[in-house]
């Protein structure tokens, strides 16, 4: 939800390196990223750090090899829930990206494929595959009928 | 056919030997060693006010440690120091260090530092400052690095860091907080970082 972009970013592991020059924290071992209603969960995750605060988070690991993203949906007791190999959060665009095993949960949607971005201001998601050796290359959607028609 | 007493030789031979080596360390243990207080009683100098500057090989000044009060112990060859300042100018910048009390030992290759120690450095690039502050800090002068098994906690800005070890590379710009580490960062909204 909007409010969480106001909210400070609490980050959590075994251990981090602050790299001055290159303007990065990598966290790595059981990482937590908590912005208000917003976490990101994965095994490692590196921090770019811009003039004005947090900027880019890029997890990867975690459970099953995925790291695992969920926000709150705006206005609503429910939430986004997002997990793939590696999710690159960008708090400029406020997106989330998800590379491979990617899977998107709203509610009782969900959407899965190689590739899928989630626009945290607009909610919505484009889901993307390519044919591969472990992928038949189409984007699969379970879309819930709205009630009331 | 083996006899009992046959069987048991190797065994009686075997004790015989170590009970001789116990007896031996006891009658050649040198004096127990003196505790380190008693080794600390006599300073053979003392100086207040002391500025104490290192160079390279090469000629050019790598840092400046100032101490309000110097103690040299040669038993041990112990230097105390009372609220020692460390100072570098490098290339990108000062760095500094300090505490209530620091301690060196033979050659002076380690600087150990007690009681509020902080390092506190120019930040590179166009970045805020860090300073780093924990209970002690070892410091390797030469090679520009610290390490604590302290909790230490590292500011940058509005972005904090706790951790309950540290281990930092002034050369690589590197500090790596390990065991439990907690980071807190402004929101980017808000232009907060500086």
């Amino acid at each position: 939800e909007r409010a969480d972009r106001d909210q400070p970013v609490n980050i959590e592991a075994d251990r981090v390196t602050v790299d001055d020059r290159s303007k990065t924290h990598t966290f790595e071992g059981n990482v937590i990223l908590t912005q208000g209603s917003l976490s990101i969960r994965g095994e490692r995750l590196v921090v770019m750090q811009g003039a004005d605060g947090f900027e880019t988070g890029i997890a990867t690991g975690g459970q099953d090899g995925l790291a695992r993203f969920r926000q709150r949906r705006e206005g609503l007791d429910e939430y986004v829930e997002g997990e793939a190999v590696r999710i690159e959060y960008d708090t400029r665009s406020e997106q989330a990206k998800l590379f491979e095993r990617a899977k998107v949960r709203s509610g009782g949607d969900e959407v899965r494929g190689d590739y899928i971005e989630y626009d945290a201001l607009t909610e919505q998601y484009a889901a993307r595959s390519q044919r591969s050796a472990g992928s038949d290359g189409r984007v699969r959607a379970v879309i819930q009928p709205r009630g009331g028609n | 056919m083996l006899t009992s007493i046959d069987r048991l030789y190797p065994v009686i031979a075997l004790a015989a030997l170590a009970a001789g080596t116990v007896w031996l360390e006891r009658v050649t243990r040198s004096e127990e060693p003196r505790p380190a207080a008693e080794v600390r009683e006599h300073p053979d100098f003392i100086g207040k006010n002391i500025r104490i500057s290192h160079f390279g090989d090469d000629g050019q000044l790598r840092y400046t440690l100032v101490a309000e009060t110097v103690r040299h112990y040669p038993l041990g060859d112990v230097t105390e120091f009372e609220l020692p300042r460390l100072r570098y100018e490098t290339e990108e910048g000062l760095l500094r260090a300090f505490a209530n009390r620091g301690e060196s030992h033979e050659g002076g290759e380690v600087l150990y530092l007690q009681g509020n120690a902080e390092i506190y450095r120019d930040g590179i690039a166009g970045n805020p400052d860090i300073s780093v502050l924990s209970d002690t800090l070892t410091l390797w002068p030469d090679d520009q690095r610290a390490a604590t098994d302290d909790p230490v906690v590292l500011t940058q800005g509005r972005t904090v860091a706790h951790g309950n070890a540290m281990r930092a590379d002034n050369i690589f710009g590197t500090f790596e907080l390990i065991g439990d580490a907690r980071v807190t960062m402004p929101p980017r909204s808000s232009g907060a970082s500086q």
